[in-house]
């Protein structure tokens, strides 16, 4: 029946996903509730100015005067960094679509029912997509109380929920990753090695581009997803669809590849 | 399709593993198991049995060969056949925070339907307890539970890889009679076993595999008229060791006192010629068991040892 391994991830997951998302609304509570006034936000920022250009792009930052601002403070403080900790969230995942049940022995059995490969991976993509967009709800609901309670940080709610949504593909990127890798290596812990080096790299590769823009590095930052995260032009700016398009469609690309392996190759180990 | 067609048909079918050397796993497969057939595949741990029935279900993919069941291509048209197939893994692995009866509705879900009357029938038969976590179960209850998925929606075709192992003597009765209830339902059951006394209590035909090679493959009883019996001979008079060894057809010959012991090939008269100047106070012949039968298709060398021959022919002799 069509839906039932995607309502089966949902119905497994939902309390997962619900301590994923209040742990990282606790953190983005934490962030914002520890701010007393926007003098706060200065110093920082002032203090930033004294940091190696490196460490100020590692931090999410460019624009010391941005900064200081309400935005540009959880540009940096939150979602500068947050993006890592959705990655492995994708990661996780998407060592359940195939790889965790195969490296068990229950892939066997699954796929002895009459369902077609590329369902099982398809749904399942489409639960963990949904439950990515459930911890983003919830991270985001803590996120809106803390402000509500902190004058300080007056920030357009509109700004703020398009920051968050721009979590959601690169998250995405980083789940199809993790199937294709699955879909290739089979082994789990091959597939964890890679694609933690993937999102490394891209983390670094971004970073170093920025950090050192008349060098090689910087053509090769644009190799890294991070570079379209872009969470202070978001902020600044508002959404760039071109980012986001790239993103779905490297997703869509890794997870067609994802499944074409999948499909032909043989289960088990 | 037609009434006749087999509903499971492998031709010259082969897989090899890469690697270096590359396994062959199985060797040019040419079977066929017919509607209404509980089919036995015996082999020793390592033969191809998995492999075999992974090549059926379209876990993994054939190196040359072909594969149909119900008449339809394995690989294409494998999510028709599955609908059709319940299948018992050799090892159940499933997921351990889950309750059995929260798989059984997975399953069914899946399966697009689910008759949970029947299920609790079956769990009753099998006196099995749905409500608790995969992880309390013990490797038998696990049996159980994968006799229940592969049973509950009453399959055309059950493919069982090892059912019994890990089960006790009295739910191997009840898994005998649901193969027999099954079978006189116009099923199909395609079981693979190292364990011949089920082979032999409830399969009809037997295919034994070695190597990735099928041996042969026989209706049970006919494999266990093979063209040699255990003969135990008791003499009024000690006999030498080699008394007997050199008559055509006959080995193994253990000599124990005025007790002998032998293995006989062929018809009896050179043996009778043989003690034609020896007393004989008693003669019992026994037919090999299956698991000699089998033995023998494993080995160029005597398929028991005496110890063991002894132990068979007296049984034989108590019967």
């Amino acid at each position: 029946m069509r839906g039932a391994v995607f309502f089966e991830t949902l119905r497994r997951s939902w309390q997962s996903m619900l301590w994923w998302g209040l742990g990282l609304g606790a953190l983005a509570f934490l962030v914002i509730i520890i701010v007393p006034d926007v003098q706060v936000l200065e110093q920082m920022a002032r203090m930033m100015e004294t940091l190696p250009p490196i460490l100020i792009q590692a931090l999410g930052g460019g624009d010391i005067a941005y900064m200081a601002t309400p935005e540009g403070y959880l540009s940096v403080q939150y979602f500068g960094f947050i993006l890592l900790i959705f990655a492995v969230y994708a990661v996780i995942s998407g060592l359940n679509v195939t790889a965790n049940d195969e490296e068990r022995g229950t892939l066997d059995v699954v796929l002895s029912l009459p369902l077609p490969r590329e369902r099982l991976v398809l749904e399942k993509f489409l639960a963990y997509a949904l439950l990515t967009v459930g911890i983003i709800a919830i991270s985001f609901v803590c996120m809106w109380a803390a402000i509500l309670l902190t004058p300080a940080l007056a920030i357009d709610l509109n700004k703020l929920v398009i920051a968050n949504i721009n979590i959601l593909p690169s998250t995405l990127l980083v789940l199809s990753v993790t199937i294709l890798l699955s879909s290739v290596l089979r082994r789990r812990s091959h597939t964890i090695a890679l694609a933690s080096a993937f999102v490394i790299a891209s983390y670094f590769l971004d970073t170093l581009g920025r950090a050192a823009p008349d060098t090689i590095l910087e053509p090769l930052g644009y190799l890294s997803f991070f570079r379209y995260y872009d969470v202070v032009g978001i902020m600044q700016h508002g959404i760039t669809w071109s980012n986001v398009l790239l993103l779905l469609a490297a997703t869509a690309f890794f997870l067609a590849t994802g499944v074409w392996f999948f499909r032909r190759r043989d289960v088990g180990l | 399709m037609s009434a006749e067609a087999p509903v499971i048909e492998t031709r010259e079918l082969s897989k090899v593993y890469p690697g270096r050397p590359p396994k062959t796993a199985l060797d040019r497969l040419t079977l066929s198991v017919n509607r209404g057939e509980v089919f036995g595949y015996l082999g020793p741990n390592g033969a191809g049995k998995t492999t075999t029935i992974k090549l059926l279900l379209d876990l993994i993919r054939p190196t040359s060969g072909s594969v149909s069941l119900f008449g339809l291509d394995a690989n294409r048209d494998s999510v028709a056949i599955r609908r059709r197939v319940g299948f018992l893994p050799g090892e159940l692995n499933l997921w351990d925070n889950q309750t059995s009866l929260e798989v059984i509705r997975y399953f069914g879900r899946v399966r697009g339907s689910l008759d949970m009357s029947y299920v609790k029938t079956l769990a009753e038969r099998l006196d099995f307890d749905l409500t608790r976590k995969i992880r309390t179960y013990s490797t038998g209850n696990k049996r159980k539970l994968g006799l229940i998925l592969a049973f509950m929606n009453r399959p055309e075709l059950l493919i069982l890889d090892e059912p019994t192992t890990g089960l006790d003597p009295l739910v191997q009765q009840t898994f005998y009679q649901m193969v027999q209830e099954a079978r006189a339902e116009g099923r199909t059951v395609f079981m693979s076993s190292h364990v011949l006394s089920e082979v032999q209590a409830i399969c009809e035909r037997v295919g034994i595999i070695r190597n990735g090679r099928l041996q042969t493959v026989e209706r049970v009883d006919a494999l266990t008229q093979v063209d040699f019996r255990w003969v135990s001979l008791r003499l009024r008079d000690p006999v030498p060791p080699d008394a007997l060894a050199h008559v055509p057809g006959v080995s193994d010959v253990v000599v124990n006192g005025n007790t002998v012991q032998l293995r006989l090939t062929g018809d009896f008269d050179p043996l009778l010629r043989a003690l034609s100047n020896t007393y004989v106070q008693d003669m019992r012949v026994q037919e090999p068991t299956l698991e000699e039968i089998f033995l023998a298709y494993y080995s160029d060398t005597p398929p028991v040892n005496n110890q063991r021959r002894f132990a068979t022919s007296n049984r034989g002799a108590a019967r």
